[in-house]
């Protein structure tokens, strides 16, 4: 158990201290492979919560997709403008202050809350299982029958966006 | 939309085809050419399997008229400086010395009347388009079949055909000077005494032979000088003096003659320890008139020397 | 767990020998020999470029971004060889049992660009960042007939663990403890109305390619879609020498460039594997059992045997391997294709077929219960 701790606030001192260093950096490239390993830390300690699926999922939608093509952009108009894209701070005062104030606010709610009280955790301790082979069949049995409505709301606007895309990158008609 | 499908129909068959083709290939590639040259009656029946030698190991036989490195009997050579005119980049550099009689007969019978102190022709340049060998009137430069002769040094592929030593050079040089001294005051005093007769040229034995002797050696190093591709050369004649000058001293110490015959010191080349080999089973005094064409002769020695 | 321990030297052996048997079917396919002069029939050449390539310099040009130039190799190399960590090797012996094992790998290739854009970014060479773009490009467009042939198996096999796909592909397909829902018997071409029941049969007529004939439409997908994954030939608009001069890794000299060289050779071994496993039976035997002559159990052992193991890992390697040389018979074939069309190959053919065979798989599926 021991072993597991150690690697778990690895992990997790690695996507805190990455997460600054976005904030510092004024290299925005820098910041986006930063980011990366942020997200890459934050995807090992899903893991530690058991939580495979969603860390895979973290890996492959945010570092795989959202942020190669924040990386692309910021290739694409580096090269374009010709000079390095930097960041800067603005508004430090209340950037600093809204942003303290927030931290505050859920670290205060984070431990009145009384986690253990809930029903599905209360339930979750008394049927308790390994969660080994089932996690995956569980996320897809709930999609497809508890969650079915937003799981398809999310599919249509998905198709909505691909289709938006396609008309916007379609040649201009002839007429 | 049937275009679509055509497309498709088209990529597959035509990348079936492509699969097909080189798997065919690989199959073949269990033969392989054998080493056999033109001449050979099956050298066109191998269509398929791999067609490359191991070039150092094997080696497709040369036909006996190929045409490659040049070679230069430089005893039949007249020094008659029309392979060097005639060359298109210029790589042949011929340093004549007059000599005062009658050297000697090549070995179709015409009379040698230079010495050639110099005689090197650079493969580097050479674009072997052949035409010095065709306007030698002794035809004593051929082409051989070696094709093989790349070096380590660039200052290798000027090949040295002259066979003087540097004191041979020194001596018929001052026998020139000296003859043409006494010839000088012949005229001189032939002019003081009968200055009339002078005039159409009588006692000058051959007037228009001689500046042309004399027009080569003057042009040439003002050539060097003006062309910056010869700074190279003059780089590499550097390098090629300075080993000449290790070799030198190693094998028979000359120095006092150095300094003043720098550029006719050349490296010794391939060929003239090819014509050493080939001259010494034939003597040089029972010399038949008629010789075979070296280039004849040739093939022999460098098929052994490639070996 | 411990399946790295195998895979890191294998992959060093393989990418040595993958190189040498890539000029030796080049040449042959060019009428060529190839490398004939380091060792019996030039055996030792890629051992002795290693060698050459060690001792060089590392040279890190002068306008580049130095902490990326330098740390884009090992990036690729670490990404592509995570990668290895979740493949089972035998029927006993696998890497890390996730079950998400293919959804991981997915992802794996999805990083591989990240590793390619630091390269060719931190090179500050216009060549190293043109095929980084196009690497980018190409990937990520690739990346969906991938998903989607990919997802076509696992509709068949209603799991993501690669092992238990192993399992369903053979004869041992009771010897793993499963949860519920699972196929506990194949049928011929998984038609269970045709009434002839594979289970025991095995070999090739178990591999998933013949428990849905449509696999066969699915792997060929797969297969080009991995090509385009790994920036192979015809798929090499990343690194095209003729016009990129290498790529995204122009800029690399010694030992880097090894390194990523070793990554795009183990990239290519690792969507074999991958494509052994999902669609050709992974370490299943290819003889199937006839009456007496049981070829399948002779040429298998049981699971956690010896036997199971030596034969495991001689048909899934064998079969990877084969892969690779496929890929290189392709790659010495076809000539590179152009942006455009690469765009059109994957976007208006790769997609809408891979989308029309998952909706098969589906109904395939509900056919197998
Ligand atoms: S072959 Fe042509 S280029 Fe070569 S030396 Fe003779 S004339 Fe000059
Ligand atoms: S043309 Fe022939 S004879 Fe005249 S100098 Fe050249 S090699 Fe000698």
């Amino acid at each position: 158990m021991i072993f597991q701790q150690v690697v778990f606030y690895c992990f997790a001192a690695t996507a805190i201290i990455s997460a600054l260093a976005i904030l510092t950096t004024r290299n925005v490239l820098y910041a986006a492979f930063l980011l990366m390993i942020t997200f890459l830390s934050i995807a090992a300690i899903y893991v530690f919560a058991a939580a495979e699926f969603i860390a895979i999922a973290q890996i492959m939608v945010y570092v795989g997709g959202i942020l190669v093509l924040m990386v692309f952009g910021v290739m694409l108009t580096n090269r374009i403008s010709g000079a390095a894209v930097t960041t800067g701070n603005h508004h430090r005062f209340w950037g600093l202050f809204i942003g303290i104030s927030f931290f505050t606010l859920i670290c205060t709610v984070i431990i009145k809350a009384n986690f253990g009280q809930l029903p599905w955790i209360m339930s979750g301790r008394e049927t308790y299982t390994a969660p080994v082979g089932t996690a995956i069949n569980n996320i897809g049995i709930k999609l497809m029958t508890d969650f079915i409505l937003p799981f398809e709301i999310a599919a249509i606007i998905l198709l909505l966006a691909l289709l938006g895309a396609a008309f916007v990158a379609r040649k201009p008609q002839k007429n | 939309m049937n275009t679509y499908w055509l497309n498709i129909k088209y990529a597959v068959s035509s990348l079936y085809t492509g699969l097909k083709l080189s798997f065919r290939h690989i199959l073949e590639a269990n033969e392989s050419r054998k080493p056999i040259g033109m001449a050979d009656t099956t050298y066109f029946q191998q269509q398929t399997g791999i067609v490359t030698l191991q070039y150092p190991h094997q080696s497709i036989a040369v036909p006996d008229n190929g045409r490659y490195r040049l070679h230069n009997e430089i005893d039949d050579c007249i020094v008659c400086d029309k392979c060097a005119k005639i060359c298109p980049v210029n790589c042949i550099e011929i340093e004549p010395i007059r000599a005062v009689e009658e050297i000697g007969k090549t070995s179709d019978g015409t009379s040698k009347r230079i010495y050639a102190a110099k005689f090197d022709i650079d493969m580097g340049k050479c674009c072997f388009c052949g035409l010095c060998t065709t306007v030698c009137p002794t035809e004593c430069l051929t082409m051989t079949k070696a094709y093989d002769f790349s070096e380590y040094d660039v200052a290798d592929h000027n090949y040295a055909f002259a066979e003087m030593t540097p004191l041979e050079i020194l001596e018929k040089k001052q026998k020139l000077e000296v003859f043409a001294r006494e010839k000088e005051a012949k005229a001189a005093a032939l002019k003081a005494n009968a200055p009339k007769e002078d005039t159409p040229g009588a006692g000058i034995p051959k007037p228009s032979f001689k500046p042309k002797l004399n027009v080569r050696p003057v042009a040439k190093p003002l050539n060097i000088e003006e062309k910056p591709a010869d700074d190279a050369k003059a780089m590499a004649l550097e390098i090629m003096r300075k080993k000449n000058d290790a070799a030198n001293r190693s094998a028979q110490a000359k120095p006092v003659f150095r300094p003043l015959i720098k550029s006719t010191e050349t490296p010794p080349s391939i060929d003239q320890e090819e014509k050493k080999e080939e001259k010494d089973p034939v003597p040089a005094p029972s010399k038949p008139i008629f010789r075979p064409r070296p280039m004849m002769k040739k093939p022999k020695d460098e098929g052994e020397a490639e070996k | 767990m411990t399946t790295f321990l195998f895979f890191l030297p294998f992959l060093l052996v393989y990418t040595v020998f993958a190189v040498y048997a890539e000029r030796k079917v080049s040449a042959f396919i060019q009428d060529r020999l190839g490398p004939m002069e380091a060792g019996y029939y030039g055996i030792a050449q890629t051992v002795a470029d290693l060698l050459k390539l060690l001792q060089k310099e590392d040279i890190v040009p002068a306008a580049a971004d130095r902490k990326l130039f330098l740390a884009a190799p090992i990036v690729i190399f670490t990404v592509v060889f995570a990668g290895f960590a979740v493949l089972p090797l035998t029927s006993g012996y696998a890497g890390s049992t996730a079950e998400v094992g293919v959804f991981y790998l997915l992802a794996i290739i999805s990083l591989d660009v990240i590793g390619i854009l630091m390269a060719g970014w931190g090179s500050n060479s216009k060549y190293a960042l043109f095929g980084a773009l196009r690497a980018v490009a190409q990937i990520i467009s690739y990346e969906i007939p991938l998903g989607l042939s990919i997802l076509c198996v696992v509709m068949i096999s209603q799991t993501l663990d690669l092992q238990e796909i192993s399992f369903q592909q053979g004869i041992w397909i009771h010897d793993k403890p499963t949860y519920p829902g699972l196929l506990q018997e194949n049928y011929l071409f998984g038609l269970k109305a045709l009434g002839i029941e594979t289970t025991h049969i095995g070999g090739i007529l178990t591999w998933n390619i013949f428990r849905m004939p449509l696999f066969f439409i699915a792997f060929i997908i797969f297969f080009i879609a991995s090509l385009a994954e790994c920036n192979r030939a015809p798929f090499d608009l990343p690194e095209a020498e003729s016009e990129l001069i290498g790529g995204f890794h122009t800029e690399y000299s010694g030992f880097r460039w090894a390194l990523i060289m070793l990554s795009e050779y183990g990239m290519m071994l690792l969507v074999s594997f991958l494509g052994a496993i999902l669609f050709l039976g992974s370490w299943n035997t290819p003889l199937p059992n006839m009456g007496v002559v049981k070829l399948a159990e002779w040429t298998s052992g049981s699971p956690g045997s010896v036997a199971g193991h030596l034969w495991g890992g001689f048909w899934l390697i064998s079969k990877a391997l084969i892969l690779v040389l496929v890929q290189m018979w392709i790659r010495w074939t076809y000539p590179r294709l152009r942006v455009d069309q690469l765009m059109a190959l994957c976007w208006k053919y790769l997609i809408p077929a891979s989308l029309i065979l998952l909706l098969l798989s589906g109904v395939w599926r509900l056919l197998m219960i």
